[in-house]
This record gives C-alpha cells, structure tokens and sequence, in this order.
C-alpha cells in the first residue's frame, strides 16, 4: 500500500513525461499523462482525507462522489472529464481524433489545475 | 430411535425414513402405538414449521425484488427525465454489470457543456440513489459506437 507521499513523488514523475511530451501532437497519449498525473493527486487526496486506497477505478470515482465533505462537485467533473477522454484515446481510436486536440489539451491542464489545487 | 432436537428440519425421505425405522423395530412391536403416534405428529409439525419458514423466506425474497425493480425504475426513469432536458444528447446506453450501472451518453456535439452536464448528472444521480453504483461514459456519434452487444437503450 503506497503512502500519500509516494503519490506526490509519482505525479511529479508523470509531470516530468509530460514535459518531455507536450511539444509533440500525440494528444491520445497526452491526455493519457495528464489523466495519470491527475489520478496520483486524486489518490494522495484519498490516502490524506480518508485513509482510502482504491483498487479500482469505480472504487475512486465512487469515493469522490460520495464524500463531498471533502472533495466538490467540480472536481469530480474535472476528475471525470479527464478519465473519460484518456479512455476515449485508448480505447476507441475512431472517435479521439475528432474530438481531442491543442484545444482540449489546453482545457484538460485547466482540469488538471483544479484537482492539484485541492492540495491541503 | 434418538430423540429429535427442536429445530432439526428433517428431509421428505429422512421423515419416512425415520417413521418407517420407528415402525418396523420400535412402536409396532413393543404395541407402544401412542408413542409412534406422538412422534409422527412431532414430524410433522417439523415439516409444517419448514414449509412455513420457507413461504415466509420467499414472500420476503419477492418483496425485496419488487423494491429493488421499483427502485432501480425510478432511476432509470430519473435519468431519463433529466438527460432528456440536456441539448445535443443523440441517445443514451446502459448496462447493468460487477454491480454497477454503465451508461453511454451519445452526443453529436461533444463540448466542454455538454461534458459537464453529463458528469455534473452522474454525480447527482450518485447523491439520489445511494444504494446504486454508476459510471458514465460520454461518446461523439459516430458510425460504429463499438458498446458491448448487451446494452439497452434508454434514450
């Protein structure tokens, strides 16, 4: 089981790929850092809130949505938004190239903004 | 014979089984017929306090069912109504799998509005129906939705 700390050091390493890869136009696997930075925030959010270490990506999302004592409705959206387009660039290859873009990278580092601006 | 402890349910065959036994090498040849008479009538207020246990276990079975239907209708019917209210939604999946309820939300315009209001609704039907797990997924239309083949369509 991973501690919170360990959560930070992994996001700051994702961080550190993204960089190296943001120049290029590969969106799908751009999105995909952004999404995996995010979820290493969101998980070192869990661990420090709630002492929580989801296996699953239904067991994170279903401990956002329930603990609003904690984490808001717009960072859910946030968190959600980039799941679903990471997905999308992974899993259905005909539908990302229409619709993930410079733009959409643009908003998705906006989302990612504000899942580490609930840092405590 | 042993005597039968209070609460033992005995099987169908155990039952005649045991009456039989009794019978053939207890009652019938000793002439104690009252005695075998007391133990068949024991046996079979066994049998009649199982039969009724199990009624009772199916009736509550059946109403626990027609609630869960209830419930989960009027979520489905919740969604419905509010997902019918969001512009640019081309039409909507679900499917109900590992304890959770999946639902594809097809858009024709897929834009940061449209995003927040489907993810803004899943965390609202979340608050609603507690007892119910949910993951929405939001898709452009295109021709091939590549959904697993046991979807239903909702909207």
């Amino acid at each position: 089981m991973a501690h919170s700390g360990i959560h930070i050091q992994q996001a700051k390493h994702n961080t550190n790929f993204f960089k190296k890869i943001e120049n290029f136009f590969f969106y799908d696997w751009i999105i995909t850092v952004i999404f995996y930075i995010a979820l290493q925030y969101v998980d070192h959010f869990l661990d420090y809130f709630l002492k929580e270490h989801p296996n699953t990506h239904q067991d994170r999302d279903d401990l956002l949505k329930m603990n609003d004592k904690f984490f808001s409705k717009n960072f859910f959206i946030s968190y959600k938004s980039l799941k679903n387009l990471s997905e999308m660039a992974r899993y259905q290859p005909d539908k990302w190239q229409n619709i993930i873009d410079a733009n959409k990278i643009s908003k998705s580092l906006v989302d990612l903004e504000n899942i580490k601006n609930r840092i405590p | 014979m042993e005597k039968i402890k209070d609460g033992t349910f005995l099987e169908h065959r155990d039952f005649w089984d045991e009456a039989e036994t009794e019978a053939s090498f207890g009652a019938i040849e000793s002439g104690n017929y009252e005695k075998l008479k007391d133990k068949i009538f024991l046996l079979l207020e066994k049998e009649r306090k199982k039969t009724q246990y199990l009624e009772e276990q199916n009736l509550y079975l059946r109403r626990l069912l027609s609630r869960r239907i209830e419930y989960v209708g009027s979520m489905l019917k919740f969604i419905k109504d509010c997902a019918s209210k969001i512009s640019n939604i081309d039409s909507i999946f679900f499917l109900h799998k590992n304890n959770t309820y999946f639902f594809w939300f097809i858009t024709n315009k897929f834009n940061e509005k449209v995003e927040n209001t489907v993810f803004s609704l899943e965390y609202d039907v979340s608050k609603e129906f507690v007892n119910l797990k949910f993951d929405f997924i939001l898709l452009p239309k295109t021709p091939n939705l590549n959904l697993p083949l046991d979807v239903q369509k909702l909207l």
